[in-house]
């Protein structure tokens, strides 16, 4: 076995960084997000511009569905469907997850290990996806910007994500995915 | 001191640190165990639940985005 310290591989950028330090700065970047767009950072909200987008591609409307009634959904269809703000930050998000793998060299096309963990990721998310939506946001639009903006959702949100990472390992451990 | 290898390549967090904290409790002390992971945020978490026991451990990157955790059982 070779001798050398934990984390020592790469540099800056090969090495694990801290929980509190990714907490900061993704702390600035909603400063920055906020001050730039007028809205706090969300991710998922993006995949449901594209989704209008691409329904509506099809021949579909959804101007008169009751989902887009809503003050917090109805800018979705004043906005174009795929340059957007959103979008932006998705393809960043991305893009930059793409730019630290490659700095720290850890660059890898991950095999899935069998057909049972795809069907499980698969419905994981779906049911995540339909969660967002009806949650207004992800573990970032509802979770950190909605305790950021002092908002009671966000605190609901957080609660209810505990529960469902407990049911989450509940399925890991008995289906062994 | 025997080294037992447990492959968790390919699985995501938290599958890696519910496999590890399973399998030391198999293994005798003065033992040695081999953590395959080819997922980062697994390496962070197994080598940390480690440190927090008190155990030896040591993580080397084998391959890019591929990493042992070696962990003795005290």
């Amino acid at each position: 076995m070779k001798k050398n310290k934990l984390y020592s591989y790469g540099t800056v950028f090969g090495k694990v960084w801290p929980y509190w330090l990714g907490g900061i700065l993704l702390g600035i970047i909603n400063i920055f997000s906020l001050a730039f767009t007028g809205k706090p950072l969300r991710i998922t909200s993006g995949f449901l511009y594209w989704a209008v987008g691409i329904y509506e591609f099809f021949g579909g409307k959804v101007a008169d569905w009751y989902y887009f009634q809503d003050v917090y959904h109805k800018p979705v269809l004043q906005k174009s469907f795929f340059i957007n703000d959103t979008s932006l930050l998705v393809i960043g998000a991305v893009t930059g997850a793409l730019l630290s793998v490659f700095l720290a060299s850890s660059f890898k096309v991950r095999k899935i290990k069998n057909p049972k963990q795809l069907i499980f990721a698969l419905i994981g998310g779906i049911i995540m996806g339909y969660g967002t939506r009806i949650a207004m946001g992800c573990n970032i639009g509802a979770f950190l910007s909605g305790i950021s903006s002092f908002s009671a959702h966000g605190w609901v949100f957080g609660l209810f994500m505990l529960v469902g990472v407990w049911l989450g390992v509940q399925i890991i451990n008995k289906y062994q995915i | 001191m025997a080294v037992q290898r447990l492959n968790c390549v390919g699985e995501v967090c938290p599958k890696p640190v519910i496999s590890t904290l399973k399998k030391m409790k198999s293994l005798a002390v003065g033992d040695v165990l081999v953590v395959e992971t080819d997922n980062i945020a697994s390496v962070k978490n197994v080598s940390e639940w480690a440190k927090k026991k008190g155990l030896p451990v040591q993580t080397e990157e084998i391959a890019p985005g591929e990493w042992e955790v070696y962990i003795e059982k005290k």
